[in-house]
């Protein structure tokens, strides 16, 4: 029967696909309007300038599509009296000159629908071939170091350098790598009177023994670029030289279909108003390399994967992004939408990405699916048997949105998204527990938080401005773990603006643009935390002192408090800057505030953030859908930083209620929320649930029998279950910390301990009281299944079960082996 | 792009392709001076595949943590020539290679002692217990926060690269172990918790059967009632795979087929089998009770022999890094008396033991062993009969991974005080074993933060001990 419906499936989809095909060819195929080749006119000052030309075709349909690497080109000079050599010389679209000349360069493709050449063209000027150029060693030479990988952080860039030899990371400080090359290593670094016998051009190229091998060919421009330096001298240039303000990429932002290639072309505008192509010198990173690559050139290229990639683009401390959307080449049918019918304006703006990639959402999840989900979801407890009968048996059209408010008025609710706090804000008894006071009394005042529905931005405001004993304010136990101003600023910034600046402690962000003096300035609102002695031994106080400043280590100045791209505050006497930090930051218009909290829920929700990970918002990492986040982000704010109205906006959603099972549409996207993502349990959710399904609920150390593992207020509490299932440390303020990574320590405990064995056992266990009650096997079935999965057995499962339990010698081994066989279902330790 | 290492013959691409163990590389390399070109190795490569020789042993590493900080004078960098209150109350003796002494309670070492080598100057600059852990664990500073027990390390150690990189070659057994539980520094820091080390929980110390945690049936079932249940199981298990494009039920599928090997199989349940060694063997380590610390203020001294017989069995069945706690040789107080009557006589016997069972079982050449602890103890004996920390200079003894036996590397001064010669970080003791395992050093994680660390910062291998 399953083959012949497999083959069943096989000829149907056979015949869709010739359909599919049918319809294309019937649609008239698209032909080229206009070859466009940018840019139109370009001007070469020197023999080191290349330029990338992008060439573009305009198709009837609307879409572009680029031919640089494809098209044919040619060359006439414009002015007949230049040298009969050509001025300039064209591969793949990158043009380098050979002399003085202006040529007109004419790019073709032949176009198979019209049956005849399209031809487009561009202006080349080259002037001074001949007249060398004083380079300068900031703007030439780094740039190569860095694209070569000289200065990475693996090699010489790191803080040790490399056998002696140390460039500062990325050449964020030239006049540091000026004085490694030239002036140190007793000057055989460099050598102008033999320039090839640099000992820098020896070991790149391989010469002699390297420990990073070979990373410059002797025939490449970049040697040559090196080798002419050291010809000249070693001109550093003078500071009056142009410098890099700002980086752009060409195109930024394209729609490839599947193995597509696009070019890039990447422009430096200089502080003197000049630009430069800088195609060949800047450096490429795919972000989504599952869904785009890109070589070192700038040559982008899409996978097979349906979805948006971007690369990132980095020169001389500079980033720029282009942006790809990858549609899916299969044609939809044309009731792929009609089951979604958009509800609010997350579903609205899910819907145009799925029309603009070309996939289509799963079926809709059912009331069973739903009801586990939520629960599971938003408050990491899984519903009792009766839960599930009552919510499916209200066929009121709002039971869901009844459901939801009714699981966030829950005490369950507080606890569970306390506990993820926890982590967190690293409510952590690290030396014993004569900490325990302090983690009791914070873990206590989130909980309540969470309970009152404390909005957002007062929640952070009271952590970031915490002072006194903690028995008055407990949230100065952030402090103890955050403690000094490098902590401050990372767990600050990471946690709350979702923004990872910790690069910058020490260098200048190499994907951002935070210099040391953006992160110096923001510590510096920590300027004058205090801690003492508090109220009980292995207890601090917080305190403000009146004074005192910042300074940024490495130019030792003073760093007046200032916001990530915000403003610049000055120093009061007696007043605590960490005030206008909690303002700067809990203002409407921050930048980062809203949207990372409204990605972290959002992430917590649908599986995936749309940023990824969450607290990783940077240019150089855009969101997936940047609308649906920044409607998002204004829906938070226009709600007054409401959390529970966060949650309840986003699970009332259609999007959230799609079914977790990939259809024909949508079998690979991952990143837009075309169906439901599913996840694996927290450690902490699968030991209370397991109690739940059990009966026998985990006895922990020092608690009350009865206390969940949601409820523990800090990591401390010795449990092997929690640790083996990756309960978090509490050591970072990075949500990935907490583990839902599968291991085998995880699923032998599953399958094979005493501890679990003797739960299902246990005396006054569900298999116990199921036994000693008057339920039938069917009944008893029924409610296992209710326990475990939420949902009522298919009538296959039902018989099965019912058999199985029925037809056993031993009943109560039968159903042990049953309760046990659900506890180690992938439907029961995944949310789905 | 491929990497250059220094002091190596080729790159590491390169001999993973060649798949060719170190000395028959260096074999190979010397032959390829004289004219043998690439293709040629290949070829001699793929026939040495198809004969009838088994495939050559996967490295491995067993590290025997000395935790508390051995005093160097006490076990093999004595100073008979100094003054009474430096030299302390032991003596050196001769050993069986000329020009090296050790203390004079370490006899069947002595004898041995063409089989390992001693590392005399190690050095770094951190006295804390649990922060020299990390520092010799995981190559970095420490976080300054350590916890006193548990890993607390902020930087993956060791064994949690290892686990990165090999646990999926091999998926029935556990890439890293340690005996019994994890110690400050053997954390998976942010690799995440599947690069924790898989714990024994169960300890060879302890008196009675040896049951690692989950391996052996519960109470009351049995193998025949787990299979009905995994029957069962699949019959129930119904959520469609394709639900998970992150390949996490998946992998739980994987888990549960390998737990299953392990509880109806042989091969990690025999590894774990510490029962099923013949008493000589297990006598031949020691079975040496417990000593005692005699007043609170002393270290005792687990009676972890045994758990070095352990690390023997698991290398032998594959695992990739074994750590041993052999702890506590913290002696502040009549350390001499805790080292007479305690840690040496069973230090003498189990380490010997160890080098020479791996050595009649062909196991030394691919099994390295590191002896150390996090730092080594002053010079100067205290008021108390005792040493105090003092990471200015320690040593570590190493055997197997193709070692060179009965050398003596670097040397600290007259005093036992500070490095005199060729001194060698903890990082260079890594990256020796990293070598060893065919692991490279620059290969970088990020942590939580996103920042991209390489496995070491700093360190080369210890070359002085294979030439």
């Amino acid at each position: 029967m399953f083959k012949v419906l497999r083959i069943l499936s096989l000829v149907l989809g056979l015949l869709g696909q010739n359909g599919l095909s049918v319809s294309r060819s019937s649609a008239a195929p698209a032909q080229v309007t206009l070859l466009s080749v940018d840019p139109p006119e370009v001007v070469l000052t020197s023999s080191d300038q290349t330029v990338q030309l992008v060439v573009t075709l305009q198709m009837s349909d609307g879409g572009l599509r680029d031919v640089t690497h494809s098209a044919e080109y040619s060359t006439s000079e414009i002015d007949p009296e230049s040298p009969t050599r050509s001025a300039i010389e064209i591969v793949r679209g990158r043009v380098t000159p050979q002399g003085d000349g202006e040529v007109s360069v004419c790019a073709s493709v032949f176009d198979p629908v019209q049956n005849k050449k399209v031809t487009g063209f561009a202006k080349v000027t080259v002037r001074d071939y001949s007249q060398e150029r004083s380079l300068n060693f900031a703007n030439d030479i780094v740039p190569l170091l860095t694209k070569n990988g000289c200065n990475s952080g693996g090699c010489h860039g790191k803080a040790s350098g490399q056998n002696g030899f140390h460039l500062s990371l990325l050449g964020f400080e030239p006049d540091f790598d000026y004085d490694a090359l030239v002036r140190e290593g007793r000057g055989r670094r460099v050598f102008p009177a033999a320039p090839d016998q640099s000992l820098l051009l020896r070991k790149a190229s391989g010469q002699i023994p390297h420990g990073g091998g070979q990373r410059l060919d002797m025939q490449s421009d970049a040697y040559r670029l090196l080798r002419r330096w050291i010809v000249q001298g070693m001109p550093k240039g003078s500071t009056n030289d142009p410098k890099v303000v700002r980086i752009e990429v060409f195109p930024r932002e394209r729609i490839l279909q599947g193995g597509d290639l696009q070019q890039l072309r990447v422009v430096a505008y200089h502080s003197d108003g000049s630009l430069q192509d800088i195609t060949r010198q800047a450096e490429y990173k795919s972000q989504q390399p599952d869904i785009l690559k890109v070589d070192t050139e700038g040559g982008m290229s899409s996978l097979e994967r349906t979805g948006e990639g971007a690369v990132m683009i980095r020169y001389m401390g500079l980033v720029d992004v282009a942006r790809v959307t990858v549609p899916s080449n299969q044609s939809l049918p044309s009731d792929a939408y009609a089951h979604f019918e958009p509800k609010d304006f997350i579903d609205v703006l899910v819907m145009q990405k799925w029309r603009k990639l070309g996939i289509a959402p799963s079926p809709a999840c059912s009331d069973e699916e739903f009801v586990r989900r939520a629960f599971l979801d938003a408050i990491g407890t899984l519903p009792t048997p009766e839960e599930v009968r009552q919510f499916l048996a209200d066929q009121s059209p709002s039971r869901r949105e009844k459901l939801v408010d009714q699981i966030l008025e829950r005490s369950e609710y507080a606890s569970y998204w306390a506990n993820s706090w926890g982590d967190l804000l690293r409510n952590k008894r690290r030396y014993g527990d004569g900490y325990k006071r302090g983690t009791f009394a914070f873990a206590a005042w989130i909980k309540n938080a969470f309970a009152q529905n404390m909005p957002y931005d007062q929640f952070v405001r009271a952590i970031l401005t915490a002072q006194g004993n903690v028995s008055d304010n407990p949230p100065v136990v952030w402090y103890r773990e955050v403690r000094n101003q490098v902590h401050q600023v990372n767990d600050t910034s990471q946690l709350f603006l979702g923004t990872r600046v910790a690069c910058a402690n020490c260098h200048h962000h190499p994907y951002e643009r935070w210099s040391q003096d953006d992160y110096w300035g923001f510590a510096a609102f920590y300027a004058r935390l205090g801690n003492k002695q508090g109220e009980v031994a292995n207890e601090q106080a917080i305190f403000v002192k009146k004074e005192g400043e910042t300074r940024q280590p490495r130019s030792h100045k003073v760093v007046k408090p200032k916001g990530l791209g915000g403003p610049e505050y000055d120093y009061v006497r007696g007043e605590d800057p960490r005030q206008k930090l909690a303002e700067w930051m809990t203002a409407p218009d921050n930048p980062y505030f809203a949207k990372a909290i409204v990605n972290r829920s959002w992430a917590h929700f649908m599986g995936v953030g749309l940023v990824e990970a969450v607290d990783d918002l940077r240019t150089t990492n855009p969101p997936s859908n940047p609308q649906l986040l920044d409607a998002l982000a204004k829906d938070f704010i226009l709600h007054k930083f409401d959390l529970k109205q966060l949650v309840r906006t986003i699970m009332l959603s259609r999007a959230y209620a799609l079914s977790s099972i990939p259809t024909p549409y949508n079998a690979t996207d991952r990143q837009n929320y075309s169906r439901y993502t599913p996840k694996r349990l927290s450690a902490e959710a699968l030991l209370d649930a397991i109690g739940a399904v059990t009966g026998s609920m985990e006895k922990f150390n020092g608690f009350p029998s009865g206390t969940r593992a949601l409820e523990l207020p800090d990591e401390a509490v010795n449990n092997y279950f929690l640790d083996v299932f990756g309960r978090s440390q509490r050591e970072t303020p990075c949500e990935c910390e907490r583990s839902y990574a599968p291991n085998l320590a995880q699923i032998l405990h599953l399958m094979n301990s005493p501890e679990i064995q003797s739960k299902i056992a246990h005396e006054k266990g569900c298999v116990s009281q199921l036994l000693k009650s008057d339920k039938s096997n069917n009944q008893i079935v029924e409610e296992l299944y209710l326990r475990a999965f939420a949902r009522f057995p298919r009538p296959d499962e039902f018989n099965d079960a019912v058999a199985l339990v029925a037809s056993a010698k031993d009943r109560k081994s039968a159903l042990e082996d049953f309760e046990w066989t659900l506890l180690n279902a992938k439907e029961f330790l995944f949310n789905h | 792009m491929s990497r250059l290492k220094n002091n190596r013959a080729g790159c590491l691409e390169f001999r993973k392709l060649l798949g060719m163990e170190r000395r028959s590389f260096l074999k190979a390399g010397l032959l390829g001076l004289a004219g043998l070109s690439l293709s040629d190795l290949l070829k001699a490569e793929s026939t040495s595949l198809t004969s009838a020789r088994a495939p050559s042993r996967q490295n491995s590493v067993i590290i025997l943590w000395m935790r508390g900080g051995p005093s160097q004078h006490e076990t093999w960098d004595p100073k008979p020539d100094a003054p009474i209150e430096y030299r302390g109350e032991f003596g050196a003796m001769r050993t069986k290679v000329p020009g090296i002494q050790i203390c004079d309670l370490l006899p069947m070492s002595a004898g041995i002692m063409d089989k390992w080598s001693i590392i005399r100057s190690l050095h770094h600059a951190d006295a804390g217990h649990s922060s020299g852990d990390q520092i010799c664990f995981t190559g970095y500073p420490a976080a300054p926060e350590a916890a006193a027990e548990g890993p607390g390390n902020i930087m993956p150690s060791c064994g949690s690269i290892v686990a990165h990189q090999f646990q999926r070659k091999n998926p029935k057994l556990p890439a890293y172990v340690v005996i019994p539980k994890m110690l400050p520094g053997t954390g998976a820091a942010y690799l995440g918790q599947r690069c924790n080390p898989f714990e024994t929980i169960a300890d060879p110390a302890k008196d009675g059967l040896f049951r690692v945690p989950n391996f052996a049936l519960p109470a009351g079932i049995s193998l025949q009632r787990l299979d009905d249940r995994r029957a069962l199981l699949e019959g129930i298990d119904n959520l469609r795979r394709d639900v998970d494009q992150a390949g996490q039920i998946e992998a739980v599928d994987q888990f549960q087929q390998r737990a299953w090997d392990i509880l109806s199989g042989k091969e990690a349940r025999e590894a774990f089998d510490l029962d099923a060694e013949p008493r000589s063997i297990r006598e031949r380590y020691g079975i040496i009770p417990e000593f005692k610390a005699p007043t609170p203020d002393r270290c005792g001294v687990p009676a972890w022999s045994q758990r070095m017989l352990l690390a023997r069995r698991l290398v032998e069945a594959g695992v990739r890094l074994v750590t041993v706690d052999v702890r506590w040789w913290d002696t502040h107080v009549q350390g001499f008396d805790t080292m007479r009557n305690g840690f040496l006589p069973r230090w003498d016997r189990a380490y010997t033991a160890l080098i020479e069972d791996l050595d009649q079982r062909g196991l030394l050449d691919s099994t390295m062993v590191i002896a150390w602890g996090e730092f080594g103890r002053t010079p100067r004996v205290n008021a108390n009969a005792g040493r105090d920390h003092w990471p200015n200079v320690f040593s570590a003894a190493v055997a197997g991974g193709g070692i060179q036996g009965g050398r003596a590397i670097g040397s600290s001064d007259a005093k036992g005080g500070e490095p005199d010669s060729n001194p060698k970080t903890p990082q260079d003791l890594l990256a020796t074993m990293y070598r060893h395992l065919g692991i490279d050093t620059t290969a970088q994680y990020a942590d939580h933060a996103g920042r991209p660390h390489p496995v070491l910062p700093f360190g080369n291998p210890i070359n002085e001990l294979f030439n």
